[in-house]
């Protein structure tokens, strides 16, 4: 069957049109990643053999397709390499780059190195942590409230703690979201402001906090709302009293 | 592509399903992009994404057949759209859609135009069926064969060809409709 822009009953114009328009959304529609979230599917696939049923588990049994495959229905073995959770810190802490304008990268650094190295805490023989699709509190609040167990598995001690995936995920959205803000400060400003508002709704207690914070108060002040960004400051400067970023925020503000 | 050669040309395919790994280096974009124009948001992508290749790796892996991978893939894919759909109905999501971030690595006006054209064939597709919409998508953008997406969806090739008909007479309707506004067109802006 051909093709709708090969359809000879339209326009030339609108099949060009339609051809060009339809590649383009294939081209946008695949921007994605694999390797980069190839550490994201390995802990899923840890998460999956753990738990019986899929999270959207209507999936598996749509009625009345009958795709090939379907009557595979065993669950080969899981086999996570070591170098696994090596990609997934590697590509935790790609995201700093972010944080490439600030002073003391050093310190940012290990403190997004901090909440990836825990989930390499052994997996214990206690009640494993359900997984939730919500966003999940940071790591190392948790792993204040719960220390991490010392009784390993020794048939399994390459797989991921229960609580590495909506821990990464999260991280990695945060530390999106704040190149986002980064990349939109320069031209717009007030957008900027708005998708910080907005990371910070979703991630009130966020590893990025004090980025995020300093980030709306630059595109106050670039955006010309003077007076807001000179508040939004006074309240980044009272919970970030030792902040390297104080100097910078200052001499914004100056501007 | 290495992984893609390695779906296709391994001779012991038949006695060995393709491993979710491989599948996921190879299909992975195209699983995002059949998500993407089904509807899923930016915030749910990554998730839904994962859900297909988990329930690929539930199902043993893809069995070499009539069906080709990116087909079979989109058959699963569809299902975990369907799933999320009636999850979304039982409790409605807050969490606000994230603009896509855009690629550093690409010329940003034409990454702009490209992500306009997604934009523009999404909001068309959505005034199709679930069904007429995965048959538009896979075959109009992402080229597949009509036998491939009836064997995968287990259904006559009549049935796809009828379904690519009344897809193809809706989604000119409403994309002509919206380009002559002009408000989302490319023709508006000449």
């Amino acid at each position: 069957m051909k093709r709708l822009f090969e359809d000879p009953s339209l326009s030339l114009d609108l099949r060009a049109e339609l051809r060009d328009e339809l590649q383009r959304s294939r081209r946008a529609g695949e921007d994605y990643d694999a390797l980069a979230k190839l550490p994201l599917l390995h802990s899923a696939l840890s998460d999956a053999s753990r738990q019986p049923e899929l999270r959207s588990n209507d999936a598996s049994t749509s009625p009345g397709e009958g795709a090939p495959g379907a009557q595979h229905l065993k669950w080969p073995p899981l086999h996570v390499a070591p170098w696994t959770w090596k990609l997934a810190l590697l590509a935790t802490i790609g995201g700093t780059s972010l944080l490439a304008a600030w002073p003391n990268q050093r310190e940012r650094e290990a403190r997004l190195e901090r909440p990836a190295l825990t989930q390499q805490a052994p997996r214990t023989s206690a009640t494993p942590t359900p997984v939730a699709r919500e966003v999940q509190p940071p790591v190392a609040e948790r792993s204040a409230e719960t220390p991490a167990p010392t009784q390993t598995i020794a048939e399994e001690p390459a797989r991921p703690a229960p609580v590495a995936r909506p821990v990464e995920r999260s991280s990695r959205r945060e530390i999106a979201q704040l190149q986002h803000v980064r990349a939109l400060l320069e031209h717009d400003p007030a957008a900027a402001y708005r998708l910080a508002q907005r990371s910070e709704q979703e991630f009130p207690r966020g590893l990025l906090s004090e980025e995020r914070h300093a980030l709306q108060v630059l595109a106050l002040a670039k955006s010309g709302a003077t007076e807001a960004a000179a508040r939004k400051a006074q309240q980044f400067f009272a919970r970030y009293p030792e902040s390297p970023l104080r100097e910078r925020l200052e001499a914004a503000l100056r501007k | 592509m290495q992984a893609e050669m390695a779906v296709t040309s391994d001779p012991d395919a038949r006695v060995h399903p393709i491993e979710v790994e491989v599948l996921f280096r190879a299909h992975a974009p195209f699983v995002a992009s059949f998500l993407r124009h089904m509807g899923t948001r930016e915030c749910d992508l990554d998730d839904l994404v994962q859900d297909v290749f988990v329930l690929a790796h539930r199902k043993g892996g893809y069995q070499p057949g009539p069906a080709a991978p990116r087909t079979w893939l989109a058959s699963l894919a569809f299902r975990v759209v369907l799933a999320r759909r009636r999850s979304r109905a039982r409790r409605p999501e807050s969490t606000a859609e994230l603009e896509r971030l855009p690629d550093d690595a690409r010329d940003p006006a034409e990454v702009l135009e490209t992500q306009r054209s997604l934009e523009r064939v999404k909001a068309a597709l959505e005034h199709l069926s679930l069904e007429h919409r995965a048959a538009f998508i896979l075959h109009e953008i992402e080229e597949e064969s009509c036998e491939s997406i009836a064997a995968t969806w287990g259904v006559p090739i009549g049935t796809i060809h009828s379904r690519l008909h009344h897809a193809r007479k809706r989604f000119l309707e409403v994309y002509e409709r919206s380009t002559a506004r002009g408000l989302p067109s490319r023709r508006g802006e000449r």
